[in-house]
């Protein structure tokens, strides 16, 4: 029994593969290693792709199977990313909402890098794809407390990296 | 700086997105490379047990008797039914006040059918004190003639879904061993795990067990009421390699949920019980259905002939000679059984692993790897035979399309 509905299956990848690496991006900060987890998403998406219908949960499923891909890749030594304790300034413009500045977005990204995969997940989950406590804790199969308290461990950590300016208001209620 | 600003920075930092250049041939092509991959280390793993079992087959001579079917009296539930008394003191009498609950949930929702209320009330009160049930159940649409209900579960570590379904009690108790008779697939043969099977002492059918990996099942039948019990841990957060069902229910605390099910079903009749049109078989309406396909066999490979046709009184079945190879299309009525038919879900397939009709339809053939089953609406699945074609043609979704669209007028 060869087929799945590959039909289907390739119509939600074309619809859907932009955003997936773009959240990728922001959780692995490299698209290379962005592409790799969503071709893994993706795998993993097509051979449970009936049961995963059946949920109607596309995105939820792929939401998951990236996340903890995610951090799966972040426990093995080879990719485990070290934290640092100040983002190297590189001269740049200062403002990290400079979009057309990439040494700004060098800051950026290596702050995120600093920030602890799950915290970095939380921020990613809650601040970019717009998700609830509640979705991110289905999603992390933890708590809705847990959730609150990983993101606003995230936020003081991009706090202290890149000052408390930009941060400064965001809060997690 | 505002929840918006915070998400201008992620735009930000993504304004170098490079193009896509990655195709949707190579996430198919790496699809079924681990589809097949997983196919054989289940078949190795499948094989090695049953090696290993080699000295078990004496023991269990269901497994290579021809007449399998151990007398009843053999075959004893070995689990306690006493804590279902529990169970069933908390169960609302058919007609009476729901629980009270904060929680959202069909026992809450005023425009859920009672009974589904009821037997939620029931699974709800049956669940073990340290899970949490985080969405609200819901009807379970296409899992057999029946209520279901449906849920996702989390417990400690593990987060897993849970199906209920409760039906009337087949006419026949004791057709489903899974323990002792395991299905053939075109996977494996799927000898379940932790299985067990018997008569327990209100002359219920139970059986509790892995069907794999990922899915435990539990099923009480009896009275008016059929009730099967499916958890899954295949939406999970942990590797697909590492997945099992370690965390979510012991035989007992499936078996808990089982009974109180059951409980509430049996409640009422068995006519009650049943929801949805019966499975239906109309021999000449199929027929019809065929004359279609091969229209759709032509306009995807040119002309065609039917080389043989094969109408019984439990399938239809025909082979087209067509430009591109050998195509054989068979048809069969949907079992009313949630854990009888090969395909339980709408216009798809998913493969029941304790399927014991899947092959019926086929005369016992062996199950071919190139064959691709779905179920069309509740009335009927289908196994289209594509092997004998060069495979340049899609021959499927056209079919499934036409007898799903076919299906939906009905």
């Amino acid at each position: 029994m060869p087929a799945i509905d590959e039909a289907a299956y390739g119509e939600y990848v074309a619809a859907r593969r932009r955003a997936l690496l773009r959240t990728a991006y922001l959780l692995t900060g490299d698209w290379h290693a962005a592409e790799d987890l969503v071709q893994e998403t993706l795998t993993k998406l097509y051979v449970s792709w009936r049961r995963v219908l059946r949920r109607d949960d596309l995105d939820g499923y792929a939401r998951k199977t990236m996340l903890h891909a995610y951090i799966d890749s972040t426990r093995r030594p080879w990719r485990r990313e070290h934290a640092v304790d100040v983002v190297p300034d590189g001269g740049g413009s200062g403002d990290p909402a400079d979009g057309s500045d990439p040494r700004a977005r060098h800051r950026l990204l290596t702050a995120l890098a600093a920030v602890p995969a799950g915290q970095r997940a939380v921020l990613v989950l809650r601040f970019w794809e717009d998700l609830s406590v509640e979705q991110v804790a289905g999603l992390l199969g933890c708590s809705a407390g847990t959730v609150k308290s990983q993101s606003a461990r995230g936020l003081d950590k991009l706090r202290d990296l890149l000052g408390t300016n930009e941060f400064a208001l965001v809060e997690e209620g | 700086m505002v929840d918006s600003d915070l998400k201008d920075l992620f735009r930000d930092v993504l304004t170098d997105e490079p193009p896509i250049t990655a195709s949707i041939q190579e996430d198919l092509a790496r699809g079924r490379a681990r589809r097949t991959r997983r196919r054989q280390r289940r078949l190795t793993v499948t094989g090695a047990a049953l090696a290993a079992a080699g000295t078990t087959a004496l023991l269990v001579p269901a497994l290579v008797d021809d007449d399998p079917v151990p007398a009843a009296s053999d075959e004893v539930w070995p689990y306690s039914t006493s804590a279902s008394s529990d169970v069933a003191s908390v169960v609302p009498q058919f007609g009476g006040p729901m629980p009270s609950s904060a929680d959202a949930g069909p026992e809450s929702d005023a425009t859920a059918d009672p009974l589904e209320r009821v037997v939620w009330a029931a699974v709800r009160s049956a669940l073990p004190a340290d899970l949490s049930p985080t969405e609200p159940g819901f009807a379970v649409q296409g899992l057999g003639e029946g209520y279901g209900l449906s849920f996702t579960a989390v417990r400690g570590e593990a987060v897993f879904t849970v199906d209920v379904v409760v039906q009337a009690a087949p006419p026949e108790l004791g057709v489903f061993r899974p323990c002792t008779e395991p299905a053939q697939t075109p996977d494996a043969v799927d000898l379940w795990s932790a299985c067990s099977q018997g008569w327990d002492d209100e002359d219920r059918w139970r059986v509790v067990g892995h069907a794999g990996d990922v899915t435990g099942v539990a099923v009480a039948e009896g009275g008016s009421a059929a009730v099967t019990v499916v958890w899954s841990t295949l939406i999970d957060h942990r590797p697909s390699d590492q997945k099992d069902l370690a965390g979510t229910f012991s035989p007992e605390e499936a078996n808990a949920i089982a009974e109180a099910a059951w409980r509430a079903g049996s409640r009422y009749d068995a006519d009650e019980l049943v929801v949805g049109t019966g499975p239906g078989w109309d021999v000449d309406a199929v027929r019809r259905d065929f004359q279609g396909i091969e229209a759709i066999l032509e306009a995807a490979a040119g002309p065609v002939e039917e080389l043989s046709a094969d109408t019984s009184r439990d399938h239809v079945a025909a082979t087209y000679a067509t430009q591109a190879g050998n195509v054989t299309v068979t048809m069969w009525a949907s079992s009313e059984r949630y854990y009888a038919g090969l395909c339980w879900i709408l216009t798809a397939c998913e493969q029941w692993p304790g399927s014991i009709d899947y092959f019926a339809a086929l005369d016992d053939s062996a199950p071919s790897m190139g064959s691709t089953a779905v179920a069309i609406g509740r009335q009927l699945q289908v196994a289209i035979d594509t092997t004998g074609t060069n495979g340049f043609v899609d021959f499927v979704m056209p079919i499934t399309a036409a007898l799903g669209m076919t299906s939906a007028q009905e």
